[in-house]
């Protein structure tokens, strides 16, 4: 309260020095509007959302079902300069930075704005419904959420100013409003079937079931569905896929699959269709597709034999086992299995870096899930998933109830939930998931994680109460922190990132998600019972705990990653642990408290269930030993980050030193056994999209000379849309400050643009990013999440200091330090055809490179290491930049064996101080790296003109493969002076 | 009487009800009940038989139509019981879970004059343990014969043979394995298993193309 009064002093101090509007009315009770000064930019914060009955009592979400109405919130605790303010609200058509800033002018779809006066003392106070939200109109076409930006105009001048606040400025629009996702879309859909050529597809499998827009031939390209069916059934049973994607703009191909023989041959049948197709597209459909498919978009569905199909076909390609003529790896945008069998296990049955979804039903009796077999347990194949990975489990539904071929749901267990509600499941939730992840479309991924209980497509089948949905959500770990993922770090002290682990919760185990015999009967002596994530051979880790009274469990945050102010979420998955008696006797969702530390130890919890719905508990089918409960269901839970400063926290994001789970009646359900996996701190981020307009930077910026003007040239490539006109920009600034944003002008070569740098000084510290729109994703950025991330240039002139291709001798030399093979040498790499672990070539092209003993047979690093010493050279500059490619093949890359880089300021004599360590294995790729100034000081050596560099091979331990080589070395620096 | 028939009707009634198990497979080794027709056919194209590890090229065979018990040929997912003739795996052309017939393709020398002839009357006809065919080599073949000789599965004899074969015709010419399995889809999945009218259409393209 003390520091409200302070703030509001403070600022009317600040007020009574500037004059207040022209015809602006003040009276006691009605603070004057704020100054008229002009920044240039709003304030982008959340607005829009759902009201929570409790904290953190409101839930900011980019998804509003249309029909529901918008409720706008504003923290007056974190936004205290608006406190008690008098506001009018405008929900305005979404616009793009560009537009805003082009065009300020406020104009309220409602036909006029709502004027509020906010509250001062919690968000609850500055909760506003906004009126007639529930009409907005959420028709998108072909599209998923029509986009609108919430403004609170501060002043109340009905412009966007830098007094106000957006929920929608950068990018993605504030909240978009979703029609009914079951619904098909407004696009007439023509189907057909027929046979692609014989030869081509295993024969007597030819057949085909297409679907795609009637008006196809007016369209741009369009996306791929593949849809390849299970064992005993028809690739004419995916009509309700098939239909609902091609009426918003897919072209969707059923084909037959060969499923008896196994799954290898159902992957080759997916293979050489997907192919086929997109080589005879002249001759399919009276050709009316060539020219409309998007080969840079393919979605490959499979279903249960055909589930494991698709990602067979997947880590085919990976492999080079097979080379698919008309699309490649990385065209395969999202592999979707349905109900999936795991016959050959991860060596084989692995989606690898391809996002992955999976759907499985809890009554399945054929793809069952029991803990009997590995080939039954479809979660396997999503846990093998590297990066993006979704999963949608739906209670009650059976094995038959996922297509429309009639006859058996192929299901058992209580409260069947049919086929025809499945169906309205399948299209409410397929929509979304493509979208999202071929298209990237936003307010779609609220559909893949938020809880079943509180949002769902507005046409599920909210009314069968058999309905029960469990949604597993993940991004790319490497793009977040994950705090513990348990797959390193086996003890229950430490987390995976290294940070202490602290608890009171009992019978706590680490260790592979993977029943530890054949049933779900309660073992406590099997701590993983009803684990079915990962088999024997994966490695999918978490762990597993029990309270029956208040207890906690509590993660350090790493001091390296303890600011979260860029991180958008708290996100971790958990499972309830079936036919445990804590879980029998909870028999309900399972809910407990978040609790995040600063490291003032300020504190902010929130329970799970404030946003509706808690840990599920498992599905009451019985069978798979004795008792009732199925398998452990995850699910994923996502907490906003800023959700936790709600009211006057006063948790400090910036340095958040811990993440406790709170248990027991104080905290949640009073008892239970839970699986915990995947704590991870989030960046809400998106995976790469293909098929959508992409910007290149043609010119190196690492370097900029003073004193000229430099032009700078930007590919633009349209890919399935096309360039806004005049959306193209350079934004550009020398040292901070408001970026300046010439056009980018068309310079005549195809796809190429350039902008003009105005000459800068020495010390000036260029910043530059690009963007342009496309017609069908909007605004994209260079860097990707630019403004963010800028291309930061130093000014100077650069020059190259040592150059070595390894055409000549130029003074290295090589070391044996124990090794009984390998040795460094120079030459031709020999590409030995008996020995699969050497390179074909060198690295930089000009045909000799430095490789660990290049002769033919068994010549890799064995027993020891080996060296290879630079010759001195000039490191000293305003900037360094040592560059080289390596070449490394490494069967064991625990970090055992690895290159190390070490640099010596001090010629020969050293120290030696480590730079890199290299222990990924690149296959037979050549990979090129990359040393600054900053690398080298920040490892605490220093710039010299004695510089030296080595490399070191080594295999230590065990014996494996250790293939090493060196090539296009080279020492740049750069110096200004005016 | 009455109640005893009242009975019988709600035992059927409730096993209608139950659902169909598609976990579990009968017991095996399990003979195939009869062989009803057999035909000889010859590829113009050789094929690939991928219902074995080793995938041998074929270029001629059987053509049968076999009475099993149709619970063993029931769709699953799962490993399914493996049709076996002789030492080599029968590819299934149709399902046969309703009919209680399947159709399939015996890849085998045809020629009595070949050395490597298989006579058809000297080989057991049986379903094996569960397994996805892909996986199944010739070693595992020889061990599942072994069981199915020691579960006491023996050969029809030339007679049930014979007539079966003059049931099935005379050689059956075909340009590729594709013909052949769409002859056999015309011909005996209607005539043997006709509940498979689905299946056969689709395979056959005989549905006319739809709008909407």
């Amino acid at each position: 309260m003390c520091k409200w009064f302070v703030v509001l002093i403070a600022a009317a101090a600040v007020f009574s020095q500037l004059s207040a509007p022209a015809g602006a009315q003040l009276s006691i009770d009605e603070p004057p509007p704020p100054p008229p000064f002009s920044m240039y930019f709003p304030t982008e914060t959340e607005l829009a959302g759902n009201s929570l009955g409790d904290f953190p009592h409101f839930e900011y979400v980019a998804a509003i079902n249309e029909g529901s109405p918008v409720t706008f919130a504003l923290d007056p605790t974190r936004f205290p300069a608006n406190a008690r303010a008098l506001v009018d609200l405008y929900i305005v058509d979404d616009r793009s930075r560009t537009q805003w800033l082009s065009d300020r002018t406020l104009s309220d779809v409602r036909g006029a704005p709502q004027r509020v006066r906010l509250g001062a003392n919690n968000i609850q106070s500055c909760t506003v419904v906004l009126t007639n939200s529930d009409t907005l109109s959420g028709d998108a076409g072909i599209g998923l959420g029509v986009g609108y930006d919430l403004v609170c105009d501060v002043n109340r001048n009905g412009r966007l100013d830098g007094n106000d606040l957006i929920d929608g400025f950068e990018g993605a629009a504030g909240f978009y409003v979703v029609h009914d996702l079951t619904q098909p879309g407004p696009l007439a859909v023509t189907e057909t079937i027929y046979d692609v050529a014989v030869g081509t597809v295993t024969g007597g499998f030819e057949g085909e079931n297409l679907f795609y827009p009637t008006n196809v031939s007016l369209m741009d390209r369009l996306p791929l569905i593949v849809v390849s069916h299970g064992n005993g059934h028809q690739y004419e049973w995916y009509d309700h896929i098939g239909l609902h994607m091609a009426s918003y703009g897919y072209i969707v191909m059923s084909h037959q699959n060969n499923t008896v023989p196994g799954v290898q041959t159902a992957a080759t049948t997916t293979l050489e269709h997907t192919d086929a197709f997109l080589g005879q597209l002249a001759s399919i459909a009276g050709g009316i597709l060539v020219g409309h498919v998007d080969t840079s978009r393919i979605v490959w569905i499979g279903h249960s034999r055909g589930g494991e199909g698709v990602a067979i076909a997947y880590d085919r390609i990976v492999d080079g086992i097979w080379s698919p003529v008309h699309y490649k790896r990385e065209d395969i945008v999202l592999i979707s299995s349905i109900a999936p069998v795991d016959f050959d296990g991860p060596a084989s049955t692995n989606p690898h870096d391809a996002v992955f979804s999976l759907w499985t039903g809890g009554s399945d009796n054929d793809v069952s899930g029991c803990a009997s077999a590995d080939l039954l347990q479809t979660f396997h194949l999503h846990d093998r998933a590297e990066k993006w990975r979704q999963s949608i489990s739906l209670h009650g539904v059976g094995h038959g109830d996922f297509h429309n071929g009639g006859g058996s749901s192929v299901a058992t267990g209580p409260c069947l939930v049919g086929r025809a509600d499945t169906h309205e499941i399948m299209r409410g939730y397929l929509l979304p998931l493509v979208k999202h992840y071929v298209e990237r479309n936003l307010p779609a991924r609220d559909y893949l994680w938020r809880q079943w209980e509180s949002f769902q497509p507005i046409g599920a089948p909210t009314a069968n109460p058999c309905v029960t949905v469990d949604l597993m959500f993940r991004e790319d770990p490497a793009l977040s922190f994950p705090v513990d993922d348990f797959q390193t770090e086996p003890t229950t002290g430490t987390s995976s990132s290294g940070g202490s682990v602290t608890f009171s919760v009992t019978d706590v185990s680490e260790g592979l998600l993977d029943d530890g015999n054949s049933d779900f009967t309660n073992d406590f002596a099997d701590v993983m019972n009803g684990m079915t994530v990962g088999s024997a051979a994966d490695t999918t880790r978490g762990i597993v705990f029990s309270w029956g009274s208040d207890s906690f469990y509590e993660q350090e945050i790493i001091p390296a990653e303890r600011d979260l102010t860029d991180d958008v979420y708290l996100s971790f998955r958990a499972c309830q642990a079936t036919r445990h008696p804590n879980t029998i006797a909870q028999l309900g969702d399972l809910t407990f408290t978040v609790t995040l530390v600063d490291g003032a130890l300020n504190e902010s919890s929130i329970r799970i269930d404030a946003y509706g719905g808690g840990i599920e508990e498992p599905y009451a089918r019985s069978g798979c030993g004795t008792g009732t409960g199925w398998g452990n269901e995850f699910e994923t839970i996502r907490i906003r980050l800023t959700d936790f400063l709600n009211n006057g926290s006063s948790l400090d994001l910036s340095d958040v030193a811990a993440i406790r789970f709170d248990f027991g009646p104080s905290f949640g359900s009073s008892l239970g056994r839970l699986g915990l996996d995947e704590i991870t701190i989030s960046r809400d981020a998106s995976p790469p999209l293909t098929g959508v307009l992409t910007l290149a930077l043609l010119d190196d910026l690492t370097v900029i000379p003073p004193d000229v003007t430099t032009d700078i040239h930007v590919s633009i490539t349209a890919s399935s849309e096309s360039l806004v006109p005049g959306s193209a920009t350079m934004h550009y600034r020398f040292n901070g400050g408001v970026f300046a944003t010439p056009p980018l002008i068309a310079t005549g070569m195809p796809g190429e643009y350039s902008a003009t740098l105005p000459a800068p000084s020495c010390g000036d510290t260029p910043e530059i990013y690009f963007s342009a729109e496309g017609s069908l994703s909007g605004q994209q950025t260079l860097p990707e999440d630019a403004p963010s991330s800028v291309f930061s240039s130093l000014v100077g002139n650069l020059s190259v200091n040592f150059a070595d291709d390894f055409e000549n001798d130029q003074g290295w030399t090589a070391e044996n330090l124990g090794a009984t093979t390998g040795d460094w040498q120079r030459g031709v790499p020999v590409n030995d055809p008996g020995w699969a672990y050497d390179p074909a070539a060198d690295g930089d092209g000009s045909g000799s490179c430095y490789l660990t003993q290049n002769q033919v047979g068994n010549t890799d690093v064995d027993n020891g290491s080996v060296r290879l010493n630079s010759p001195t050279f000039d490191a000293t500059g305003d900037l360094v930049l040592i560059q080289y490619f390596y070449f490394l093949r490494l069967t064991n890359t625990d970090g055992t064996d690895r290159l190390l880089v070490e640099y010596s300021s001090n010629g020969a004599a050293g120290p030696w101080t480590t730079l890199v360590a290299h222990q990924t294995d690149g296959g037979l790729q050549w990979r090129s790296h990359l040393i600054t100034h900053e690398d080298i000081l920040n490892a605490g050596a220093s710039l010299s003109a004695t510089a030296r560099i080595r490399f070191t091979a080594n295999d230590t331990g065990t014996q494996s493969i250790v293939e090493a080589g060196v090539d296009g070395f080279t020492v740049e620096t750069a110096q200004c002076s005016e | 009487m009455f109640s005893l028939l009242l009975t019988a009707v709600f035992s059927m009634q409730a096993s209608a009800m139950l659902p169909q198990s598609h976990s579990t497979s009968p017991a095996t080794p399990v003979a195939v009940e009869n062989v009803v027709s057999i035909q000889p056919f010859e590829l113009e194209a050789p094929a690939k038989h991928l219902w074995r590890v080793e995938q041998p090229m074929v270029t001629s065979g059987y053509l049968l139509v076999l009475k099993v018990d149709p619970a063993l040929v029931v769709p699953r997912q799962v490993a399914e019981p493996v049709l076996y003739v002789g030492h080599q795996t029968a590819e299934r052309v149709n399902v046969g879970s309703e009919s209680g017939h399947v159709i399939a393709i015996l890849p085998a020398q045809i020629d009595p004059e070949k050395p490597d002839y298989l006579d058809l009357s000297e080989q057991l006809f049986w379903f094996g343990s569960p397994e996805l065919p892909e996986r199944v080599d010739a070693k595992r073949i020889a061990a599942e014969h072994q069981e199915a000789i020691a579960a006491g599965i023996r050969p029809f004899g030339a007679e049930k043979i014979a007539t079966a074969m003059a049931r099935g015709g005379l050689v059956n010419e075909k340009a590729s394995k594709r013909d052949l399995i769409h002859d056999a889809m015309r011909r005996l999945v209607r005539e043997y298993s006709p509940q498979e009218r689905s299946l056969v259409e689709g395979v056959l393209k005989s549905r006319p193309a739809k709008r909407r």
